[in-house]
């Protein structure tokens, strides 16, 4: 995934907190997933389990975490998965956000789509620009 | 399969008939009791459940099913 859109996290478990460069993964449908030497190093909490798809279409049972994130500004706590040597944004993650890459720098950015819905009422109630 | 996936697989086949009207949605099962929390997203549901059961571990799932997330989503949309 070395070319694949990147966005910066910030991680806050029971122990500590981190930031981390991420990889936008639109392949996965849950939140986040966390390598476990950055899992150890912060701490989480276990929620439960869960069946998983893999990339490749297997299935696998896994333990669920819930994990502080802290993404674009947004504050919440979000469920993980720990697995792999990179972390991952899935579109449980990126949900709220509008995201765009540059195709050049491969760098993502996110735009708030509910702030930007309440902006563009406030403009239009107050008769501002369009 | 640990004992908390079997038995949650089981309590949710049990409730799906009630599951059902819910599909899409997130389910949390507390396998001790039965009790069950559905949402929009696994995080809400989460945060349900452990409102309730601050201590405990959920089986969780996507209602209609498998898996709870999956690795082979694709993305669609009109160009």
């Amino acid at each position: 995934m070395v070319d694949s859109p990147r966005i910066t996290v910030s991680l806050k478990g029971k122990f500590g907190a981190t930031r981390e460069t991420a990889i936008i993964d639109t392949g996965y449908t849950g939140g986040v997933v966390i390598p476990l030497e950055t899992a150890l190093k912060i701490g989480m909490d276990k929620v439960g389990e869960g069946i998983i798809e893999l990339a490749d279409g297997t299935n696998k049972t896994t333990e669920i975490f819930t994990v502080g994130t802290t993404i674009n500004g947004v504050e919440k706590d979000t469920t993980a998965l720990v697995m792999g040597n990179e972390v991952l944004v899935g579109m449980a993650a990126i949900q709220p956000f509008r995201v765009c890459v540059d195709g050049g720098t491969r760098k993502a950015t996110l735009e708030e789509t509910s702030q930007k819905r309440v902006m563009t009422m406030v403009r239009s109630f107050v008769g501002g620009e369009k | 399969m640990s004992q908390l996936t079997d038995r949650g697989r089981e309590i949710y086949n049990d409730l799906y008939p009630v599951l059902v009207a819910n599909e899409g949605d997130y389910v949390a099962i507390e396998i001790t009791t039965g009790d069950f929390f559905v949402a929009d997203s696994l995080d809400k549901a989460i945060l349900m459940a452990r409102s309730k059961y601050p201590d405990k571990e959920f089986y969780c799932t996507q209602i209609g099913k498998e898996t709870v997330f999956s690795f082979a989503n694709r993305v669609t949309g009109v160009r």
